[in-house]
């Protein structure tokens, strides 16, 4: 193994590793239920992405390759529906949103009939 | 299309094997096979076009929609970063409706998605008739409703459409059975 994939590799895992910090970071500062979570699934889906790329550069051959980009994939597709579905259940069960929301398009026979599954 | 699209990189799949297993000079490593991947992929892709005209147009759609997409991830994330790491917090949160021009379920699948990993912007709920999108945007760009309507409507939501518009053939929008625009259309004539 080269030493240039080394460098390149380390600096993914030290820049993913990061960017998890940051997110959880993140998840402590940011005001509310909604910011909180749309903060989380940006980053940390960016720093597993990060790392799998690390392992493929490290490895360096085909099968891992293979392996990272259905991880990538999966992660990628499962990541953000998994916050919606989140998002969705904050709704229906009405956690309250930060005072300087701007609600003006989301009034409150709206939320209700977002609520109205049956 | 769709099934072309499968079809092509199935196939660049096979090749860049082939490619791997019969050429000696090719080594074992990722990068090669990465590259192998890729030269298949355009000789696959030229070839089909011959046959298809607009097969080659849908490529190329595809590859700016993952171009934009791929630009908003890393710009979300480090404005993200940005606001995390600064000692204030000045967000402009809002709930915005945002009417939707795309009514095909795997459509609006794929841009609550998308839009979910691009800047600020978190997917709350889908109205019941498919037709507004709320969504949460920590950042209200423009400082109006109206402006960030506009900007969903411009960005993701505009190259999705022309994928969709493209990848629709007619045979497959009768065999479909619900989902597209004409196809409802058609149901809703056959019921009256």
């Amino acid at each position: 193994m080269s030493n240039v994939t080394l460098v390149i590799s380390a600096s993914f895992v030290l820049l993913g590793s990061l960017i998890m910090l940051v997110s959880a970071i993140g998840l402590l500062r940011l005001p509310d239920f909604y910011s909180r979570l749309s903060a989380v699934t940006k980053n940390s889906t960016l720093a597993v992405l990060m790392i799998v790329i690390a392992a493929v550069f490290y490895f360096n051959n085909i099968e891992v390759l293979l392996k990272g980009l259905g991880i990538m994939f999966f992660i990628a597709l499962t990541s953000p529906t998994s916050a919606y579905v989140m998002a969705k259940a904050a709704i229906h069960i009405k956690v309250p949103f930060w005072h300087r929301t701007n609600l003006n398009d989301f009034k409150n026979d709206e939320a209700e009939k977002l609520n109205d599954d049956k | 299309m769709r099934i072309l699209f499968v079809i092509h990189l199935l196939a660049s799949f096979y090749a860049s094997y082939w490619i791997l297993e019969k050429v000696s000079f090719a080594s074992d490593t990722a990068g090669s096979a990465v590259v192998a991947f890729f030269l298949s992929f355009t000789v696959i892709w030229f070839l089909l076009s011959v046959f298809r005209r607009r097969y080659f147009k849908l490529v190329i759609q595809l590859m700016r929609l993952f171009k934009f997409f791929i630009k908003d991830f890393i710009r979300a994330n480090v404005r993200l970063t940005k606001e995390i790491v600064t000692p204030k917090i000045n967000l402009q949160p809002a709930v915005v409706k945002v009417p939707l021009s795309l009514h095909s379920d795997t459509s609006i699948m794929v841009l609550t998605n998308m839009s979910n990993l691009t800047p600020g912007t978190l997917v709350v709920g889908v109205s019941d008739d498919k037709r507004y999108l709320f969504v949460h945007t920590i950042y209200l760009n423009g400082g109006t409703l109206e402006g960030f309507k506009s900007y969903m409507k411009e960005g993701l939501e505009k190259r999705l459409l022309d994928v969709t518009a493209l990848s629709a053939s007619p045979e497959s929008v009768g065999a479909s059975g619900g989902g597209d625009n004409e196809s409802i259309k058609k149901i809703k004539k056959t019921k009256e």
